[in-house]
């Protein structure tokens, strides 16, 4: 068997003549392995060996049809050895190209060629003749590998370790180690320095255009580069094949963009750049990177950022086919749900290398999802859009959105369900597990990203930490309330914003009990959070002792889209609110409000236009509030949770959801404001945030302190802020009202209502506050205009027709508070008269002159605190019994007397009946003539002004305020006070009435309200009289018609008590007329120690009187008039002397 | 060999009087107990119910019928009859814990406390205890066993009041808890007669030594003989003894298994009973309200804020005490009953005081003015709820008072 020796073709069996091997018969050297090794030989110990390998490679591809590992006719023509050395080569010039994708990782080490020779040759013997040995190969090999034109090799150090290094012969190559290290994908699939090889056309389209451009514009590389412009004329081959339009681009390449459309290429150093025999390369210009990404189809279709880099949003597991950066998503990308870094352009796109800003799941969804123990008010507040695949939807969420969410999009795309915005989904899974799901709309055609996040039950003992690297949340159950007042935006700058936000804490037990929250407010068109005016405190929870809750209260004055709440403990949960805005459409009804701001009691009335007047009120189509909770579809015990304070604290101190009709609570409503106990009033206060009004005022029991007498009350700073703080709290419900009734706002009118006793300093006060609360919250085009109290009435009563016969004869009009009788007589609709004076409903149910309270000697009290106290421990109401016997540890009469009236009232009582004080004053036939007294001395009083004023015998009495309500306790009968009022006025004018008559109306149930209505039952501006023209003051002297204190000498004060003498005279001779006994059950007893009594101490009480009132109404000066008629105080001092005698004769018989 | 069988008998009498003296006590108290239950319910229905005839329990609850509130009245006196204790019994005391001391403790027995102090003015309530002592100073003293004098005098002794120790139950005396499983009732009877038997022992080798000296002196002729006769007696004897150890040993174990079987069937029962499987708030998987089952085998559950209409919620109710949300404290009387009180932890009344209205006017009818800063509300009268739906409708208010 003959053996063939060598490679020549030429036989071999034989001797024969045999040159050096060519590349074909190197082509016929058979690789034992098939071509197939790829560990390539180890044994060539320098870099010139491994430029040789390369070049070698790059010519043997060459011969390869597809740029692959190439075997013909069993012999290996391109070897994987060869295919992976010109891969890593590519790679190389690829992560050249883009380094800025990789320029944390990558070092350039210059090694120039004359410098580092030259040190080497002046070191060590050594040293030199590694010198000498290195000039050596350079010399010899100058033409087969450049080496002529080499002045600098530029070393690759990737992470710290050289992977590579520029060639002479091939641009690149890369060194014989390990590059694992190095394996990572930049714009392609295709990962650097693997095991899967590309050839230059599997790679990224910019990356072949650029070396096509290369060689293109710098020749010299096309003529010393040979066997890599031989690859790139073979893979042009192969382009025109698989990717023509890529071929015709690289044909038709343009010498001249080389230099404008790559960025030199340096060693870090700017200037120095990298070069190859002298042609210095470039890379990819940055700006083109973005400009790539921007196509992306992962771009966030943001409805409002505009910035020039918009980030792309990346969902791991994603196996959709969109355009990523410059290629298709791979969907074994791993996407982290959360990136550390913060500022989203210093991110780096997973998967590909390169700079550029992106939002992954953290970004937009918090590691905490709030749960509530109730159920959202989805009506009125966006609920995100919960399913409850396992369980109930008792309980709703916060949105666990952050707030770099709203950077991207508005309130408004949430809500909005078109195709394009985003969208929210939660899912209630086992064990108390959250899925949420955001959906974020992407540039690709109607396509989102999806954002999922599963949050799972905190432990109980304690708080569980979110995992957000594994995109695990954590749900944390609050008991938190929010509730919104009012619920409405303008969109209108110019109509103010002036809104309160109620927020309730109230966890109180467990691992969340020491949580704080805190609340931001975000419109959509700006990204710092609105401007708190204030934020304060009302109640504070005790955690330890489960003590209620902790209320805040925010003060806004500009509108807000949305809310963000933050517990602000470490750790703490945050969440989103976004309200369902009601926007108020501005209308031309115009509203008209009237305004009685009482001594005891408060009372509104209001109008729509043309419209009747009715008491004012909040309806279910106008609720001024919006509470988070649902408010039918969560239950009374708030899931058995405890946490009813979330609504208790509204009605306590906030704003009732709904005011009149059959609500409980409505106007009249008693004249008070509640506080808190520890209130700081130097400190700046707010309406609805530091006071209220407690409608819930003795229906139930507050815990507040509650402040009264605010009509009165002395002039000092705390005073004036409570009052502003009443008035305040009023305007804005009326203001509301407007608003969401689609009123227009400047056309509003305001009515207000003042005794014409008040002092005009006082008034003006009074008047000053209503004036700019109402420019204030109004901006209104005419004033409020301030009427007194007693001339409304009139215009109710005939407004109603219950004034028979008209109003040409003379109307009085008696208005009876507590502490005031206003009367004013018209005529012809014409105000003729006005008078005041402090003899009202206080007279007989408060202390006389007593300044500090006289209760317990109070012949009423005396008589009936005992019985009240029987019934009611009798009927169980210990509550009640404690009440009163805390008002009458007070001491004041009227406080003990005005329970006494309310009790009837209250809620617990069913047999109003049995606790009527009415009634029981109406029955007590001992106590009957001081009424009777009581009504005939002002009437008296009334005949002898109107007769000084020469006016005419009045046809109609018509009574009005709350001390009216004594008519009833005299008769129920208005004939017969009728027929007593005529008898005294024929008396006085000693004349008697013609065939009409005098007739006495009222308003049994409402006589508060009647001055309300009247006040829109006629023009304002008519009734906007100065009452000092016309007001008169009775002096009781002959001749004297003005009174100064200086004149009251004995002897005038002699006349004023002989002048009460002959009207006890006169009243007693009623008798005689008009039967007390018969007409009005008197009681003989009573009215012998009556007739007794009535005429003793006169002088002392005038004395007591004037004292008195000299106090009260601060008088210094003797000089000053007498506003009032000194006639009511020997009454006074009488009246009270003699319920105290009366009182005593008979017990108590219901 | 006569002294030795007058030995074995006498030893087996003592020992077996001693036990029949226990069971005896026991079923005197039991017969008071029956007998005293039987009169305060025929009071509280005022009818008849043949007290005179000393009615077993099963008899008397006959004669309640529906009545829920005797019924429970019932169950507690015949609750009473754990309270026996062999060790402490003493007559006089037992007729005055069945007569006086069992209406004073509100805390455990709420339901005799409560029947009582409704009608502690009443003269026939003060008749009735009279009567009923009377009675029981029968049971205790005229049923004891003819010809057992010494026993007799005892307990009238004790009846008398003057001798002994004062060794009857007490709501105060610390050992009311003890019950009829009690160690001393079951262990004491096997102790003493353990002590017996080795008291037995020593006779027999006494006697041993005794006769043994005896046959000394005896003649020779039928020594061997009666010797080996005496030792085959003892034989016998120890055999017996043996067997009877081993018998004693094995009802040892027969209860201490027995005891075990007690408890776990008690777990399996509260296990059963629990209304619903209950998460604390968030690791419930919420379940349809609607869709759970008649609420509360459970005996005990808890609930927070009524609703306005006097009811609570079903789907709010925990058979856990949740501090800061637990008001009241529900007892099932039976599927679709229960009586409530106000719970007595601080928290609980803290809470409830917070909103008058609504945690507590709603259910509770106050017998004093309400005190915002109460340190406890008593319920005197628990109130009353009926499972209809899905909520617990009130159907009598409970009744409190404020204790500060």
């Amino acid at each position: 068997m003959n053996k063939v020796f060598g490679y020549s073709n030429k036989g071999g069996k034989h001797w024969f003549v045999s040159d050096a091997y060519n590349d074909k018969e190197i082509e016929y050297i058979k690789d034992p392995e098939g071509g197939s090794e790829i560990s390539l030989p180890t044994a060539i110990p320098s870099p010139f060996a491994r430029m040789d390998l390369v070049k070698t490679a790059f010519r043997n591809m060459a011969k390869s049809p597809n740029l692959k590992a190439y075997t013909k006719d069993g012999n290996v023509v391109a070897s994987k050895e060869d295919e992976k050395l010109v891969s890593d080569c590519l790679d190389l010039a690829e992560m050249m190209f883009n380094i800025d994708s990789i320029k944390d990782k990558v070092r350039i080490i210059v090694w120039d060629k004359e410098a580092e020779l030259a040190k080497l040759k002046n070191s060590s013997p050594m040293h030199r003749r590694l010198a000498e040995t290195l000039e050596l190969y350079l010399d010899q090999d100058k033409e087969t590998y450049n080496f002529g034109l080499l002045k600098q090799l530029y070393l690759i150090e990737f992470n710290h370790k050289i992977i590579g290094c520029t060639s002479p012969a091939t641009l690149f190559f890369a060194t014989a180690n390990n590059l694992s290290h190095a394996q990572i994908k930049l714009t392609k699939n295709d990962v650097m320095f693997d095991e899967h090889y590309a050839s230059l056309y599997d790679r990224d389209a910019e990356f072949q255009k650029y070396l096509y451009l290369l060689f293109k514009a710098n020749p010299l590389l096309s003529q010393r580069l040979t066997v890599v412009n031989n690859y790139l004329e073979c893979n042009l081959k192969v382009l025109d094949k698989l990717n023509h339009s890529l071929y015709e681009e690289i044909k038709n390449l343009e010498v001249d963009s080389f230099r404008n459309n790559y960025s030199e290429l340096d060693t870090g150093v700017t200037g120095n750049v990298i070069e190859v025999i002298g042609v210095p390369l470039r890379k990819r210009k940055s700006q083109d990177i973005q400009t790539a990404i921007k196509k992306s189809d992962f771009v966030i279709q943001s409805t409002k950022h505009m910035s020039d880099l918009m980030p792309l949003v990346l969902q791991n597991g994603l196996n959709k086919t969109f355009l990523y950066t410059n290629d298709a998503w791979d969907k074994a990308i791993k996407v982290p749900y959360m990136d550390k870094e913060s500022v989203l352009e210093k991110r780096w796109l997973p998967g590909v290398r390169i700079q550029y800003p992106y939002l992954t799941v953290s970004d937009f969804l918090e590691p905490y999802l709030i749960r509530l123990v109730y159920p959202i008010n989805k009506e009125k507040f966006f609920d995100g859009n919960v399913k409850a695949e396992v369980g109930d939807d008792s309980k709703g969420f916060l949105l666990p959105l952050k707030k770099k969410f709203f950077d991207y999009f508005t309130s408004s795309d949430l809500l909005d369900t078109k195709p394009g915005s985003p969208k929210i989904e939660m899912i209630q899974g086992a064990a108390g597990s959250v899925k949420v799901i955001l959906s974020i709309p992407i540039a690709k055609e109607g396509e989102y990203i999806s954002f999922e996040r599963i949050y799972y039950q905190t432990s109980e003992n304690q708080l569980s930490k979110p995992d957000e690297e594994n995109n695990k949340g954590v749900v944390v159950e609050h008991q938190l309330g929010i509730t919104l007042f009012p619920f409405i935006k303008t969109n209108n700058a110019d109509l103010g914003a002036f809104y309160r936000v109620q927020l309730i804490d109230r966890d109180v037990v467990g691992i969340l009990k020491n949580a704080d929250f805190d609340l931001k407010f975000y419109t959509n068109n700006n990204d710092n959070a609105v401007e708190v005016r204030a934020k304060k405190k009302r109640s504070y929870k005790i955690p330890d002792a489960v003590n209620t809750a902790t209320s805040q209260y925010y003060v806004l004055h500009n509108e807000f889209d949305y809310i963000q709440v933050s517990n602000v403990m470490a750790y703490g949960a945050s969440g989103i609110i976004i309200p369902h805005w009601p926007i108020y459409q501005a209308g031309n009804e115009v509203f008209s409000f009237a305004i009685d701001f009482g001594t005891t009691n408060t009372h509104i009335e209001y109008k729509v236009g043309g419209g009747s007047p009715r008491p004012f009120d909040i309806t279910t189509e106008d609720v001024q509030i919006a509470t988070l909770f649902h408010p039918s579809k969560t239950t009374e015990d708030f899931g058995g949770t405890g946490a009813i304070a979330i609504r208790e604290l509204i009605d306590n101190e906030f704003v009732p959801q709904l005011l009149g009709g059959a609500s409980e609570y409505k106007f009249p409503h008693r004249t008070v404001l509640a506080e808190n106990h520890s209130l700081n009033i130097e400190t700046e206060t707010f309406a609805i945030a530091d006071f209220n009004i407690p409608f819930f005022y003795e229906k139930r029991v507050e815990k507040d302190k509650i402040q009264s007498n605010l009509k009165w009350a002395k002039k000092e700073k705390g005073n004036d802020k409570r009052l502003r703080a009443y008035f305040e709290k009023l305007i804005i419900l009326l203001r509301n009202k407007v608003l969401f009734n689609k009123g227009d706002l400047s056309q509003t009118r305001l009515v207000w209502f003042y005794p014409s006793s008040m002092k005009p300093a006082r008034k003006s006060s009074l008047e000053t506050t209503w004036v700019q609360l109402f420019q204030q919250y109004f901006n209104p085009v005419k004033p409020p205009i301030g009427i007194t109290e007693s001339l409304a009435p009139f215009y109710y009563f005939k407004g109603a027709n219950r004034l028979q016969g008209g109003a040409y004869k003379p109307v009085v009009s008696i208005d009876i508070g507590g502490g005031t009788t206003d009367i004013v007589v018209i005529k012809q609709n014409k105000p003729l008269l006005v008078s005041s004076f402090k003899f009202a409903a206080n007279t007989i149910f408060g202390d006389g002159f007593s300044e500090y309270g006289a209760a317990n000697s109070n012949g009423l009290i005396n008589k009936y605190y005992q019985y009240y106290e029987n019934i009611l421990n009798t009927n169980r109401l210990f509550d009640l019994s404690k009440v009163l016997s805390s008002i009458k540890g007070k001491n004041k009469t009227e406080d003990v007397n005005a329970f006494f009236f309310s009790i009837e009232n209250n809620r617990k009582i069913k047999d109003k009946q049995l606790f009527s004080y009415n009634s029981l004053l109406s029955n007590d036939e001992d106590l009957k003539i001081i009424f009777i007294y009581f009504y005939a001395a002002i009437i008296f009083h009334v005949a002898e002004v109107m007769k000084k004023q020469q006016i005419e015998l009045p046809k109609h009495l018509i009574f009005s305020g709350t001390g009216s309500k004594i008519l009833n306790i005299i008769t129920s009968d208005t004939k017969i006070l009728s027929s007593l009022s005529r008898k005294i006025f024929e008396g006085v004018y000693n004349q008697k009435f013609d065939a009409d008559g005098l007739t006495v109306e009222t308003e049994k149930d409402m006589p508060k309200e009647v001055t309300c209505k009247g006040g829109l039952m006629s023009n304002p501006e008519d009734l906007a009289i100065d009452i000092s023209a016309i007001k008169s003051t009775f002096s009781c002297i002959n001749g004297v018609d003005k009174l100064t204190y200086t004149m009251l000498n004995d002897e005038n004060k002699a006349a004023i008590t002989n002048y009460v003498g002959d009207f006890n005279k006169f009243f007693l001779q009623l008798d005689a007329q008009l039967s007390f006994s018969d007409y009005f059950n008197v009681s003989p007893n009573s009215f012998e120690i009556f007739k007794d009594e009535l005429n003793k101490h006169l002088r002392d009480y005038l004395e007591e009187g004037l004292e008195h009132n000299k106090r009260l109404d601060e008088i210094t000066s003797d000089d000053k008039e007498v506003e009032e008629t000194l006639f009511f105080y020997p009454l006074t001092g009488t009246i009270n002397n003699l319920i105290a005698h009366l009182s005593q004769l008979t017990p108590v018989n219901h | 060999m006569k002294v030795s069988k007058l030995y074995i008998v006498a030893t087996l009498m003592l020992s077996t009087a001693v036990q029949a003296q226990i069971s005896k006590e026991q079923e005197q108290f039991n017969q008071a107990v029956n007998y005293v239950n039987c009169k305060y319910v025929e009071y509280s229905l005022q009818k008849k119910c043949n007290c005179e005839t000393q009615p077993e329990f099963d008899l008397i609850i006959k004669c309640v019928t529906n009545e829920n509130v005797t019924l429970e009245l019932a169950k507690e006196i015949d609750s009473l009859k754990s309270k026996y204790d062999s060790q402490t019994f003493d007559a006089t005391r037992a007729i005055r814990f069945l007569t006086d001391s069992i209406f004073n403790d509100s805390k455990a027995y709420p339901k005799l406390y409560a029947f009582a102090k409704k009608r502690k003015d009443n003269d026939d309530f003060k008749e009735l205890k009279d009567s009923i002592i009377d009675t029981l100073k029968k049971i205790f003293a005229v049923s004891n066993p003819v010809g057992d004098s010494s026993t007799t005098s005892d307990t009238a002794q004790r009846l008398n009041g003057d001798k002994g120790k004062d060794t009857i139950p007490s709501s105060s005396d610390g050992s009311e808890g003890k019950e009829i499983f009690s160690f001393r009732n079951f262990f004491l009877p096997i102790i003493i007669s353990v002590i017996f038997s080795v008291i037995l022992a020593l006779l027999m080798v006494n006697l041993f030594f005794v006769r043994k000296n005896q046959l000394n002196k005896d003649d020779d002729s039928g020594q061997r003989s009666d010797e080996d006769k005496i030792q085959k007696k003892l034989g016998n004897l120890e055999s017996a003894i043996r067997d009877w150890q081993n018998s004693r040993d094995d009802f040892s174990r027969r209860i201490g298994s027995l005891e075990n079987d007690i408890k776990f069937l008690k777990t399996t029962i509260q296990n059963k009973s629990a209304p619903f499987e209950y998460n604390a708030p968030g690791n419930e998987a919420p379940v349809n309200p609607l869709d759970r089952q008649p609420e509360a085998k459970a005996e005990v559950f808890y609930l927070s804020t009524p609703n306005a209409d006097g009811s609570f919620n079903v789907s709010s109710a925990s058979p856990d005490y949740k501090e800061g949300a637990s008001i009241y404290r529900f007892t099932k009387t039976n599927d679709n009953k229960a009586t409530f009180t106000i719970d007595e932890r601080e928290a609980s009344i803290r809470l409830a005081l917070q909103y008058l209205e609504s945690n507590i006017e709603r259910v509770c009818e106050a017998f004093n003015a309400y005190n915002p800063k109460a340190r406890s509300i008593y319920t005197k009268t628990p109130g009353k709820a009926e499972l209809i739906g899905d909520k617990w409708k009130v159907t009598a208010k409970a009744e409190i008072t404020y204790e500060s």
